[in-house]
């Protein structure tokens, strides 16, 4: 900066100024410049009130999160954020670092919570969550909250830990601020909406409105599902061999001029159009014109566009399928819904086309986008880590397809990924993971079991920490759990492994393959046989890092790793019990499922 | 590195060898990595020594490449069959192995040996383990040791064949290796004394073992079935009145060789003198320590018996063989050579007992739907009570036909089309295995030769020489395993598409052919030979065979040594 530009601000204040603004994050300095700017829009209100406003009475309040994907994170941050430019104290806080006897302090708390597996707490909520179960614990009359729930609704216990914090806040004598709020996948509308209702209760009568109307967006630095960035597709390499009942792609997509600045762990959220196939088969099964206009949010579309980008088709979803039975009067979708009926494999089954051709209803094509979802972003963790080459991101996709009612279904994002050529273009964000790091210390040693495309995460670990190796001379201790099918064509980045291994950055490798022989052979089964070793490496420190599947991977890994620290380490249950919670808490098992 | 340090240093197998204590090596933790499906890179030079080479899909490299996952690893197995000789019994286990372990099809080798192909890493142990329980084995298969050793399968004379199969496994037990590795790594057997212990481990080899491979047969005259000049050490069977009296000794046999580096070349035997059978033993020892001590540990290229003989002379080479065994070496007998081929279809031999000798293009046993082989021999093998002889021009004759099973035998080779008659050309032709599996591959070998043959029958019939018997192999690259070089017709893989056609053998194997044209495209090949063969088809004399043809006209002039058959006849 040159002195020689004049400026209005006295020279020892703008040095105030500044060195105030260098303690501030680039976040933080723009909120600033749009609240300076909110003061000057409001006519003249002189700087000097802004602490008088400050000193006064301000509502204060904690924002829990909970989440296995860090969606939750990135709500509850925004409340606080957005708490702050209204004076509100908020304060965004991960579960796994609250203290249970806290609650009893509180005033306001706000709970941002996702669902898990059958209707589990995830990992960070547990230790909270069954501390605010424990029906003797203290009353909690003063505490006023209010509960955003994350889930899945092609899950059976959809929300349900929201449900269940919900209930039990209220159980102790907490008052709801208002009633709970319940998201699908597509969480960010309804999540905006609560955070405002939010807000808007906590707000502090009377509120300075001019200041509060005057403060701007803080400009977007980042790209989101509604400013998505276009993502150009450098390589889309078939990783799985000849022969394999799997196609398991590895692409690679060119981040260059978008800003992106993403780390190992991290997820890249994808919003790939449906298949054309898929759109025209839903126009046929409808008998609607592609061309027909229709009119989403502000902007009005023919039916195929929208159904083709705007439009969720391939994963149903209980609300979809509540208000398609609402106006379909056929049995097996209010079977479905019933207590009685397999809502979970119902969905998993059944795509949109499915309903509308087995259940015909007469249906316009402004009530057909109505009745769908908002297409969903997928989102993939990054198998790349930023110091191989930080302008470009890979992703390890299975393309999921199947045959039901004998026509082929497939997954939307998975095969428009797998049919990308390069040159392509993709609609792309940043999901940030910030709960899946590498240890802060490259000494650390790692575990990291990630069958499947589950894999993908600790490909960028090891790029990470083979570049920490040559900065730092040495590095961690690296063990490598990996499981498919088959050993001949479905072990991916298979030359990648063995390659670190052979160069020492890899010290154990260690693969099942489930098919190759007559019993099942799965990561789990590989980690007991190992178990004392395992134990050892926990012993010393080692961070355990999970990756896959949900429903029958995790909990088996999770059971295994509980088996063989209860053999090996000679505990209790109860100290298994704790000594897996400690680990938990200390960061040195995270999991990121789904 | 210079030139001159290249030089005296040893080869880096020496270096493997020596360290491996006799054969182990790491092979052990090798078949335990269970994430890669190859094997240590040291461990691939010793598992040879066990019979098994590491190979990978070359079809399918790249792709894999591509898809980030190493080759598609596999492990040929080679079964020792002294003689060629198996019983049913063993033959039923091999067909199963193929089945259950390998890729479905059994290979007859030009060595009289089984081989398995396509084999995984984690099925490894289990067919050797299946190998070694019908009797048979591995062990010295491949490797800088004495491999398979070869004998006539049929002879005039039913008693001298039998004794010539005897002396064959007789000489096969004394020079397998000693070493206790075998029995540890695939037979989970006792870890055997270490090397605290004062016994010699390996009597015959010592610690290193060979310079480089090592082969040897017995063949029967007047048939050359088993190309004795190709072996490192031959014998051939002198009878008289109908008793084997003894055998003439035939030194420094050798195929192999580099195109066009003229340092390397093949070599026909040449026969030192004649031993009565009681020395058979102590001659085969002390032609084996003698290379053992002599032979040059320092170029691979360089190792074989041949180059050993061929640097100090032949003289001193039988003067350290006399002086190794105690044998005298009394003046060779006469023996003449008549040809080489198989005799396939019907036999009665003068014992009276029934042979049938089946044609298996390039030894492949596999069911194709106009003939089943593979079915066939089997259901042959579960009622015979004979033997199966494998043959050194990869044929199968099942042999010793009970009388009362003949007409049964007889029905189950007509239901597979076993029968099936070939052209003479067909009949004696040899290809090796080649691309996909061969990693010394240049060019394709197997999967080619059969269509060639069909193009140069088509060009014989033209000429009226369908019913000539004329020798012609391939191999994919110049390492000889078809015995190229004692071909009439050898065609040597150069590159994909390409081979060096090498012309001028003789039909008995007693003279090496020469190179000819150089890189000829496989589309070209049947062009080049039509020429030839009308000239022949005009200008020969009664009998004559095509190499002597070739000669006698001048196109090719004669190989006296080696080394001269890679200059082409002005």
């Amino acid at each position: 900066m040159s002195a020689a530009v004049p400026t209005p601000i006295s020279d020892p204040a703008r040095e105030q100024l500044g060195q105030l603004a260098a303690q501030w994050s680039a976040q933080q300095q723009l909120w600033a410049s749009g609240y300076l700017a909110g003061l000057a829009a409001a006519g003249g209100a002189a700087l000097a009130d802004a602490p008088a406003q400050a000193a006064q009475p301000t509502v204060s309040g904690t924002v829990l999160y909970g989440s296995q994907t860090g969606n939750s994170q990135g709500v509850a941050e925004a409340l606080a954020a957005s708490g702050a430019s209204l004076g509100l104290k908020l304060r965004a806080v991960n579960m796994a670092d609250y203290s249970p006897a806290r609650l009893a302090k509180e005033q306001y708390l706000l709970v941002v919570v996702s669902t898990h597996g059958e209707g589990d707490p995830p990992d960070d909520a547990k230790e909270l969550f069954d501390a605010l179960g424990e029906t003797d614990g203290p009353s909690l009359k003063q505490l006023k909250y209010a509960v955003l729930a994350l889930g899945d609704s092609s899950y059976a216990q959809f929300c349900q830990t929201g449900r269940d914090f919900d209930e039990r806040l209220a159980a102790r004598g907490a008052t709801a601020l208002l009633p709970r709020v319940e998201c699908d996948l597509d969480y960010e509308t309804p999540a905006e909406a609560w955070q405002q209702e939010v807000l808007e209760q906590l707000r502090p009568e009377p509120v300075p409105g001019p200041v509060l109307r005057a403060v701007p967006d803080p400009a977007p630095v980042t790209f989101s599902r509604k400013n998505p960035f276009l993502a150009s597709v450098e390589v889309n390499q078939k990783i799985t061999g000849d022969g394999s009942g799997k196609d398991v792609r590895h692409l690679e997509l060119s981040l260059e001029n978008s800003g992106i600045r993403y780390q190992p762990g991290d997820s890249l959220a994808v919003l790939a159009d449906n298949p054309p196939e898929l759109v025209d088969r839903v126009l046929s099964a409808t008998g609607l014109a592609g061309d027909t206009p229709v009119q989403l949010d502000d902007q009005t579309l023919p039916l195929a566009e929208a159904l083709k980008s705007e439009r969720e088709l391939t994963r149903l979803s209980r609300p979809v399928l509540e208000r398609y039975a609402a106006i379909s009067d056929a049995e097996p979708l209010s079977l479905a819904l019933s207590p009685e009926g397999n809502l979970r494999e119902f969905l998993f089954d059944h795509q949109v086309v499915d309903l509308l051709t087995q259940y015909p209803v007469e249906l316009s094509a402004q009530a057909l986008v109505d009745l769908l979802a908002p297409l969903a972003h997928r989102a993939y963790s990054i198998a790349s880590s930023p110091t191989v080459d930080e302008e470009s991101v890979h992703l390890t996709v299975a393309r999921l397809n199947f045959e039901a009612f004998d026509e082929p279904h497939y997954g939307a994002a998975s095969t428009a990924l797998a049919e990308l050529k390069p040159g392509d273009e993709l609609r792309v964000f940043l999901d940030a993971n910030p709960r899946f790091r590498l240890p802060d210390n490259p000494e650390t040693p790692i575990i990291m079991i990630g069958p499947g495309t589950g894999v993908a995460p600790f490909r960028a670990f090891l790029q990470e920490r083979e570049q920490q190796r040559d900065t730092l001379g040495k590095v961690g201790e690296n063990w490598l759990f990996f499981g498919d099918r088959h050993f001949e064509t479905d072990f991916l980045y298979q030359i990648e492994w063995l390659r670190w291994r052979k160069s020492g950055l890899l010290s154990r490798l260690s693969a099942a393959f489930s098919r190759d022989q007559a019993e099942k052979r799965y990561v789990q089964h590989l980690m007991e046989e190992q178990g004392d070793t395992f134990f050892a490496w926990l012993v010393a420190g080692a961070c355990v890092y999970v990756c896959g599947d949900a429903e029958h991977m995790a909990p088996d890994v999770d059971a295994a790793l509980t088996r063989l620290v209860q053999t090996h380490g000679g505990l209790s249950d109860e100290e298994t019990e704790a000594y897996l919670a400690e680990l938990k808490r200390s960061g040195r098992y995270r999991r990121d499922v789904y | 590195m210079s030139d001159d340090t290249k030089k005296g240093a040893l080869s880096d197998v020496e270096r493997i060898k020596s360290a491996s204590q006799n054969l182990r090596g790491t092979l052990s933790e090798s078949l335990l990595d269970d994430v890669t499906g190859a094997i240590a890179e040291d461990d691939t030079q010793l598992s040879k020594f066990h019979g098994i080479y590491q190979q990978d899909d070359r079809d399918s490299r790249a792709a894999r490449r591509r898809q980030k996952l190493e080759p598609a690893f596999s492990f040929m197995i080679r079964a020792r069959v002294p003689g060629g000789i198996c019983t049913p019994a063993q033959w039923l286990a091999m067909d199963q192995l193929a089945q259950t372990h390998a890729n479905g099809t059994l290979r007859l080798t030009t060595r009289q040996a089984f081989q398995f192909h396509g084999v995984i890493k984690r099925q490894l142990k289990e067919t050797v383990a299946g190998i070694n329980a019908s009797l048979l084995d591995t062990l010295a298969a491949c490797g800088d040791v004495n491999r398979n050793v070869m004998a006539s399968p049929l002879a005039a004379s039913a008693k001298v064949q039998k004794q010539v199969a005897r002396w064959a496994q007789a000489l096969s037990d004394h020079l397998t290796p000693a070493t206790g590795a075998y029995h540890e790594i695939w037979l989970d057997g006792e870890k055997q004394p270490g090397p605290e212990s004062t016994t010699p481990r390996e009597p015959i080899y010592g610690d290193t073992y060979l310079p480089r491979k090592f082969k040897m047969g017995l063949v029967i005259p007047p048939v050359n079935d088993i190309d004795i000049y190709t072996q490192d050490l031959g014998f051939i069977a002198i009878v008289e009145n109908d008793k084997l009296v003894g055998f003439n000794v035939s030194v420094g046999g050798g195929m192999g060789m580099a195109h066009g580096v003229r340092e390397t070349y093949p070599m026909l035997g040449q026969v030192i003198g004649f031993v009565e059978p009681e020395a058979l033993t102590a001659i085969s020892e002390a032609v084996v320590t003698t290379q053992r001590d002599f032979g040059d540990r320092t170029n691979r290229k360089h190792a074989r018996l041949k180059y050993t003989i061929d640097d100090r002379g032949i003289d001193w080479f039988a003067e350290q063989v006399q002086q190794r065994s105690g044998a005298t070496l009394a003046p060779a007998r006469p023996i003449q050579f008549t040809h080489r081929g198989d005799i396939l279809g019907w036999l009665q031999d003068d014992a009276g007992e029934w042979h049938f000798g089946v044609n298996v293009e390039n030894g492949r046993i596999k069911d194709l739907p106009e003939q089943q082989l593979m079915t066939g021999l089997r259901q042959i093998a579960k009622v015979h009570k004979g033997e199966f002889r494998l043959t050194a021009n990869q044929n199968v004759i099942i042999s010793g036909i009970d009388r009362l099973d003949k007409a049964h035998i007889e029905v189950l080779i007509d239901e597979y089309g076993l029968s099936a008659g070939a052209s003479p050309l067909r009949a004696n032709a040899m290809a090796c295995v080649g691309f996909p599996t061969c990693g010394l591959a240049m060019a394709e070998s197997e999967r080619y030769l059969p269509s060639l043959i069909d193009e140069l029958d088509d060009s014989l019939v033209s000429h009226g020489l369908e019913d000539e018997p004329m020798v012609i192999r391939m191999t994919g690259c110049p390492n000889g395993c078809a015995r190229p070089y004692a071909a009439e017709i050898g065609l040597v893989g150069k590159s994909e598409g390409r081979y060096a056609v090498f012309l001028g053998g003789d039909s008995e194997g007693t003279r090496l052919n020469r190179l000819y044209r150089d890189n000829v495209p496989d589309s070209e090949l049947r062009g080049l030979l039509d020429p030839l063969f009308a000239q022949y088809a005009r200008d020969r004399e009664p009998e004559e065979h095509f190499g002597d043809f070739l000669i006698r006209s001048g196109v090719v002039a004669p190989v006296v040594h080696g080394r001269e058959i890679h200059e082409v006849t002005p």
